[in-house]
């Protein structure tokens, strides 16, 4: 059947009809189900932004040296595993992956004591400004939230 | 159904850095009404509902290398919401379970309560039916039911056979309808 056919039949649809149809069938308002006004036209902002890496924050005001010291070390543990060949294989596994690891370093204080410091503790430690913390931070990719449960 | 074509599309963009972010709002452009609907004829909630979509879709983004494209990206991301409503919902009736709450009377009072659902009488009954049943059940009959799934698709977002599929689709209609009479008149 052509185009020109399905026009003579003298058919017709309400404006706008074929535009709903499909949120009508998938919504059935006869469920007696809502959604919020709006909903469906912002969720790509408020999920979208669940994945992007999150930038703007002072992060400096919130965090004590201490604090920063332990994510630094957590972040650098590369530098710090092909130091320690011979530790335990308990650290290894935890090595495997950074949360962990870094779980494992707040749950064993003590190991911090034995680490090489050195590589983060320079005189340019006390130079450290704000913008070079975050742009640090940044690049690491660290995330804000598993830096606030530091705290 | 999506366009074989489209879901090439955004599978591509999404499995390239550059242009994820793009390939990621066009996949909950495309799926987000469906996916919302499947999702909340399972867990009933609106707000419920919402957390669980906002998990599936970040779920496909950061799981989108692991996707092999050997079901098509629809059949995979309605395996995932399928799966995470249902946690979802596990893990409420543990809670209910938990506080020694029947998880029916919970789940009533939960659906009643919430500001985005007006039904009347009937069709708190038929939610509380379908509710009521076992889980591949409650399923097959939404998706039969109100999202007019063909058997096939089903058949391969839930792993079971067409055959299975009728005979589940079947079971549930005829426990419904004892479930709501045994309301009316019971």
């Amino acid at each position: 059947m052509d185009k020109e056919h399905i026009h003579n039949e003298g058919f017709q649809v309400p404006e706008g009809y074929f535009e709903q149809l499909e949120s009508s069938v998938l919504g059935r308002l006869d469920e007696g189900m809502e959604v919020p006004e709006g909903y469906f036209e912002n969720i790509e902002d408020r999920i979208v932004s669940k994945v992007k890496p999150q930038r703007t924050i002072s992060i400096s005001r919130y965090l004590s040296w201490s604090a920063a010291a332990v994510i630094l070390l957590s972040l650098g543990f590369w530098t710090f595993s092909s130091n320690n060949q011979g530790r335990d294989e308990t650290l290894m596994v935890a090595m495997a992956d950074e949360d962990v690891y870094l779980d494992y370093l707040l749950d064993n204080p003590e190991e911090l004591e034995s680490l090489d410091l050195s590589p983060f503790l320079d005189d340019s430690m006390n130079e450290l400004d704000d913008e070079t913390m975050i742009e640090f931070l940044d690049e690491s990719e660290f995330d804000l939230e598993d830096l606030e449960s530091l705290i | 159904m999506t366009n074989e074509l489209d879901e090439q599309k955004i599978v591509a963009q999404l499995k390239d850095p550059i242009e994820a972010e793009l390939g990621f709002r066009s996949l909950i452009g495309t799926y987000k009404e469906r996916l919302y609907w499947h999702i909340r004829r399972i867990v009933l909630i609106h707000e419920d509902t919402d957390d669980v979509l906002q998990d599936v879709f970040v779920k496909v983004y950061k799981n989108i290398h692991s996707f092999k494209e050997e079901s098509s990206l629809y059949t995979w991301i309605y395996r995932i919401a399928t799966n995470e409503a249902l946690s979802h919902k596990k893990r409420m009736q543990r809670k209910w379970e938990g506080m020694s709450q029947s998880v029916e009377e919970a789940s009533a009072q939960d659906l009643k309560a919430d500001p985005y659902f007006s039904g009347d009488d009937a069709q708190l009954a038929l939610k509380l039916a379908i509710d009521s049943l076992p889980e591949k059940q409650m399923l097959v009959f939404n998706m039969k039911y109100f999202q007019q799934l063909k058997y096939d698709e089903m058949s391969s977002i839930l792993n079971t056979s067409v055959g299975a599929l009728k005979a589940s689709y079947h079971h549930a209609v005829k426990k419904i309808e004892a479930f709501i009479k045994n309301e009316e008149y019971g």
